[in-house]
């Protein structure tokens, strides 16, 4: 099958409205495909990776959750802005995952160097 | 150039759906191709074709209908965004025992594998989302 490089970009925060969901599906989906996907939570949604959110308590699927799951689709590579970890306080080590640490320059080549990007 | 159109905001409180159309219009007036037209998240209610729109607004249904079946557009509704938001075809609506359908052609129900080949197939995948 052909493969192309996707890069699936989150900036809004969860459970507040569909979209981080509905991107994550694209990506285990386009994963399933055996396409290359990476994922950029920017802005608001790097809160989305919090190891220690609890959102089954308003009914609501846990989306780190869901993100734990993305290496078994072998989406290895979880990208972060780093300016919003910092304005949102939050320190890699309380994420539920590894992830790389972007600056804006490394967001500016990661969508240069993608075929496809959504943002949601 | 081969395009496709991912489309995720709602017809009734956005402009992606309208923005989308008269992209899709425009593209195909220059000669381009539309590979897919994928209707995600709020989106799919522009599909329902139960929908009524006061007069002097865009009936978004009807433009999208009119140019689909113009151009024979292969536009594809996710089915799992459609199916809770009560937008189904007679075998879903059959299946789920509903009273009533509002999806027909040339709308159709599938799921996001069709977009990862519309990304896959086409040189562009423009998306229009949503606030």
């Amino acid at each position: 099958m052909q493969q192309k490089k996707l890069l699936i970009i989150l900036s809004r925060a969860p459970y507040g409205n569909a979209h981080s969901k509905d991107a994550l599906d694209i990506a285990l989906t386009a994963a399933a495909f055996e396409q290359e996907v990476a994922l950029l939570f920017c802005e608001d949604a790097c809160s989305i990776l919090l190891n220690s959110q609890q959102p089954e308590k308003t009914g609501q699927k846990n989306l780190a959750s869901i993100c734990s799951a993305l290496p078994m689709y072998d989406i290895e590579t979880l990208y972060v802005e780093q300016r919003a970890l910092k304005e949102n306080g939050i320190n890699a080590s309380d994420l539920i995952l590894p992830v790389l640490e972007v600056d804006q320059a490394a967001i500016a080549s990661l969508i240069r160097e993608s075929d496809i990007v959504l943002r949601f | 150039m081969i395009f496709s159109i991912l489309i995720y905001g709602s017809p009734t409180n956005s402009l992606s759906v309208e923005s989308a159309y008269r992209f899709t219009k425009t593209a195909l007036a220059a000669g381009h191709t539309i590979h897919r037209v994928f209707f995600y998240g709020e989106s799919v209610y522009a599909a329902s074709s139960l929908s009524v729109t006061p007069r002097d607004e865009v009936d978004c249904f009807q433009a999208w209908k009119e140019l689909a079946e113009t151009h024979d557009l292969d536009v594809v509704v996710c089915i799992a965004a459609a199916l809770k938001r009560g937008v189904l075809d007679p075998p879903e609506a059959k299946r789920h025992e509903k009273l009533a359908y509002n999806l027909a052609p040339p709308f159709s129900l599938s799921g996001l594998g069709q977009l990862t080949d519309a990304a896959l197939t086409s040189d562009r995948l423009i998306t229009f989302g949503s606030a």
